[in-house]
């Protein structure tokens, strides 16, 4: 079955140019979304998931710039569009959700009228129909008595409320993709649950598609089709949620798998991958993560291109799956 | 709420009363009125005459009382200069100098935003350098040496404008003012430039770091998200933050103006109550000075209450207690 | 030394410093009107308060380069026959001087009771704030212009008045960073230890926040010098036997009329390059020294 590709980055790149010296953040990214699908960019934080989040909206402040590469939405490479034809996508055709509701929110203005001028600006809605449609919206997001909410400022609101609204903001021109940057990340742990069964089910109900950050492997597990893993501005493993996680390929995905809690094993202390992502500003060569790896040695492939490792499943090293009967011994 | 404003009241009256001691004792240790009333060779009956009909042969503490009492029911004592009650001297000057400031004001608002919050949105530009280097330039530039300039300018030079006085006065919707007259404008445009070049100066570097702080906050960031064009996002998103801590500070400089005026309604000779103090220290007229100070100490304390109270309606995050 | 002087050039200030050219240019124009006030005795033309050096015969000369002008008066001269810019570098040396005294009474003053305020807090520090409320609602050239008026002229008067006049400033913000170190661990460790509490205010409290005080106390020296300038323009500042911009500006503002324009412009120019200077150089620090107000 053909799916509708509705989003293609080729070798995107987006640098900061600081005082100290240019830092890659992201360093030549390609992925694909399809219509309904949702992919999950995993990594620790500095790996380059949220630049390229903002990158894809062109959201890049100074100092900061996208140096080149695609971002083709229906086939149109967004990085050519006028900063007007821009606003068009925002918000409009691509929502973003950011990851701090106490903080995303304008603190002096109402919820209501942070949604209506997005109702306003983008689908013409008159004052009237669009604050009727935003009441609609907040109920939408399960916001009780939404009439009496729809006034109120967010400093009136709990933290998962506030996420809440942030979601029917981004939802409110039924957008095609939405980009979720670490959406629960600042909330409790009971509400990010809410959160994350609100936004899917969303997602399901209107076939959008949904581009997840988190450095949390087991949200993105729960709830991606595909999942790309990302370390120091590159991706170093990307495919099919099942194949990634049962086969990793790459010994940084398989470090961040083994660091899963997990309720069958009786365990005395969780794994972890040794050591710390190196400074964005002293990269070493090729790849970046071998001063970390356990495999490391002079047959490390030489390149940080991803290669296939099996159908739909792509990674840049594949040294996990040589030594996985080694890894065994831990467990066992 | 009501709770708060009392709150604010009593506290209010704490530093009146405090403020009314202050007054009452620097005004009464310093000089001695009857020596500058009457000819150095005045008969020693006739001082001590006039030291009695002014009440100043009793104790301090006993003038004291008698000023509050007096002060209570709107009798400051009489000019000892022009003979007549001296709160309303005061008085009657105060619209003019209110005219003024306003007028200040109103030059320093219709400036200040716009150009502040140009110089954050394009801060590289080099119109925004050119804003605040200016806006450097207006601080560093005392109000009695630009309202001279001002004159040797407009005045002196190309006779465009009147260097003092002011113009006619016209009644609209039931007030009187010079401001709603040509004539009127003329002359006060240059002294409210004057008043005002200090308050645009640093309104500019004041709303130009609120906006660049809000500018970086992450609602900023996500307005634009949602597509926001850049009108909305920097007029309705940023500037109303922006405009929180502006609004305190226009408050309280519209008592700092009231201060200022001092100077400008000297070099100008505008008739209001900064030129009416002038002399009046001058002259040691002491019911004048102290109704002067007590008008202006009961107009600061209204103003820091009422930029509390606009406070609570512009941040919906401040909660009153 | 050498070592302390190379960290030095290296620090980030200094790096900012070069980088500034604005700030350059300011410093170099203030340290040239602070050096020849300084050395106004060896600099200037004539002493203008020395009657044997002048001459009604040179009254109200224009610049030198204009009709009428003479070599002598470069900037011209008034009434009594003084020189314009004579009399500029003997009243500048004044302005100077007040400034700097006024600053360093104020500060001293306003960072002593701050620091006691924020650190001990409870009643000493309400009544230390609520003095500071009651003079805030009156501007600073308001109380010190009815003061003034009150007492008279004079220099040490002025620096009195104006050094108590601003004390407000440094009293809040040095009670704010006592407040932020007050329970920051070295200090509840030199408690610990039985450190005196004078001991810890001058030796832990003082040297931490001594950067926003630095910051403040430059803008303040600008901001003295335009109060002693105003109240000599008002004619309660500077005595009328002492030179001084203001009285200088306040004389050529009663004969602006008559077209004696250098009267004015040229110590309003000297007195605006003063304050501009430091004004420049006081944004700078809180630029640099202050990143969070970046």
């Amino acid at each position: 079955m053909q799916k509708e590709k509705i989003l293609e980055v080729n070798n995107l790149k987006t640098y900061f140019y600081t005082r100290e010296g240019v830092v890659k953040s992201v360093n030549g990214v390609s992925f694909e979304v399809n219509k309904g699908e949702i992919l999950g960019i995993v990594g620790e934080s500095g790996a380059g998931k949220s630049v390229t989040g903002f990158s894809l909206l062109r959201l890049i402040e100074e100092p900061g710039e996208i140096v080149s590469g695609e971002v083709k939405f229906k086939g149109q490479d967004l990085l050519k569009m006028s900063e007007k034809e821009m606003n068009k996508i925002r918000g409009n055709k691509i929502s973003m959700i950011f990851q701090d509701p106490m903080t995303s929110l304008n603190p002096v203005l109402t919820v209501g009228r942070q949604i209506t001028e997005v109702l306003i600006f983008h689908q013409n809605y008159s004052r009237k129909d669009a604050r009727r449609r935003a009441v609609e919206l907040l109920e939408m997001v399960g916001i009780s008595s939404p009439e009496k909410r729809i006034d109120h400022y967010p400093s009136q609101l709990s933290g998962g409320m506030r996420q809440r609204v942030v979601i029917a903001i981004a939802l409110a021109s039924n957008p095609e993709i939405l980009i979720a940057d670490e959406p629960t990340t600042a909330l409790d742990v009971t509400i990010q649950a809410q959160i994350i069964g609100l936004m899917k089910n969303l997602i399901d109900k209107f076939n959008t598609s949904m581009i997840i950050i988190s450095h949390d492997l087991a949200l993105i597990s729960e709830i991606a089709d595909k999942i790309m893993v990302m370390y120091a501005g590159d991706i170093i493993e990307y495919g099919d949620k099942g194949k990634l996680i049962s086969e990793p390929a790459h010994p940084y995905t398989q470090g961040l798998i083994d660091s899963l809690p997990v309720l069958e094993r009786d365990q005395k202390r969780l794994n972890q991958i040794k050591g710390l992502m190196p400074s964005p500003l002293d990269l070493p060569e090729g790849c970046k993560f071998k001063p970390r790896c356990d495999y490391a040695g002079d047959d490390c492939p030489e390149g940080t291109e991803l290669f296939e490792v099996s159908k739909a499943h792509f990674a840049t090293c594949r040294k996990a799956q040589f030594f996985s009967k080694k890894l065994m011994r831990g467990v066992g | 709420m009501l709770e708060y404003i009392g709150k604010r009241i009593w506290q209010t009256l704490i530093v009146l009363f405090l403020v009314s001691i202050i007054v009452f004792v620097m005004v009464n240790v310093n000089g001695d009125p009857v020596q500058s009333l009457l000819p150095p060779d005045a008969e020693p009956w006739a001082v001590e005459e006039l030291r009695t009909s002014l009440g100043l042969d009793k104790p301090l503490y006993v003038q004291y009382f008698m000023f509050v009492k007096n002060a209570l029911q709107g009798d400051m004592g009489i000019s000892y200069y022009q003979q007549t009650p001296a709160l309303n001297l005061v008085l009657d000057r105060l619209p003019k100098t209110v005219e003024l400031a306003l007028a200040a004001i109103l030059i320093s608002i219709i400036i200040a935003i716009p150009a502040g919050a140009y110089a954050a949105v394009k801060p590289e530009s080099p119109f925004s350098k050119f804003i605040m280097f200016g806006s450097l330039a207006g601080i560093s530039l005392p109000t009695f040496l630009s309202g001279i300039l001002l004159i040797l300018i407009f005045a002196v030079t190309f006779s465009w404008l009147p260097s003092s006085g002011r113009g006619d006065a016209a009644q609209f919707l039931g007030m009187k003012s010079s401001l709603f007259t040509l004539d009127g404008w003329k002359h006060i445009i240059m002294p409210a430039a004057t008043l005002g070049l200090y308050m645009v100066a640093m309104l500019i570097r004041l709303v130009r770091a609120g906006m660049m702080e809000v500018l970086k906050q992450d609602y900023i960031s996500f307005a634009k998200a949602k597509g926001m064009p850049g009108r909305i996002i920097y007029i309705r998103h940023a500037l109303k933050n922006t405009m929180i801590p502006v609004i305190t500070v226009i408050g309280l400089q519209l008592g700092r103006l009231i201060g200022f005026s001092m100077i400008t309604e000297t070099i100008f000779a505008w008739p209001g109550m900064g030129k009416l103090i002038l002399d009046s220290i001058n002259r040691l007229d002491r019911p004048v000075i102290m109704s002067y100070i007590l008008v202006v100490a009961v107009i600061f304390a209204f103003i820091n209450l009422t930029v509390d109270l606009l406070y609570y309606f512009f941040d919906p995050r401040i909660e009153l207690n | 030394m050498r070592e302390k002087l190379r960290k030095a050039l290296n620090s980030d200030l200094f790096y900012s410093y070069k980088n500034n050219k604005l700030v350059i240019l300011a410093s170099i124009v203030l340290l040239l009107i602070v050096f020849s006030s300084v050395f106004a005795a060896f600099i200037a033309p004539h002493d203008p308060y020395n009657l044997a050096s002048v001459s009604l015969m040179d009254s109200m000369r224009p610049p030198s380069w204009m009709e009428g002008g003479v070599g002598k008066f470069v900037f011209g001269s008034d009434l009594q026959g003084r020189g314009v810019l004579s009399t500029i570098l003997y009243g500048t040396r004044i302005s100077i001087m007040v400034g700097l005294a006024a600053v360093a009474l104020g500060g001293t003053v306003g960072v002593t009771l701050g620091m006691i305020s924020g650190y001990f807090g409870g009643k000493v520090d309400s009544v230390i704030m609520r003095m500071a409320d009651v003079q805030l609602s009156f501007p600073t050239t308001m109380i010190a212009i009815t003061v003034m008026a009150f007492w008279g002229r004079g220099i040490l008067k002025l620096i009195i008045v104006i050094g108590l006049a601003t004390w407000v400033t440094y009293a809040r913000t040095a009670r704010g960073s006592t407040l932020s170190l007050k329970n920051s661990e070295f200090i509840e460790a030199a408690k610990l230890i039985g450190v005196s509490k004078t001991k810890i205010i001058m030796r832990h409290v003082l040297p931490n926040i001594l950067t926003p005080i630095i910051v403040i106390a430059t803008v303040q020296i600008a901001q003295v010098i335009m109060l002693e300038a105003t109240l000599s323009f008002l004619g309660m500042g500077v005595p009328l036997t002492e030179p001084s911009l203001g009285l200088m500006i306040s004389d050529g503002y009663k004969r602006l009329l008559s077209g004696s324009w250098w009267l004015v412009i040229f110590p309003g120019a000297v007195l605006v390059m003063i304050v501009l200077s430091i004004n420049v150089i006081g944004d700078w620090l809180r630029d640099t020294l202050n990143p969070k107000l970046k």
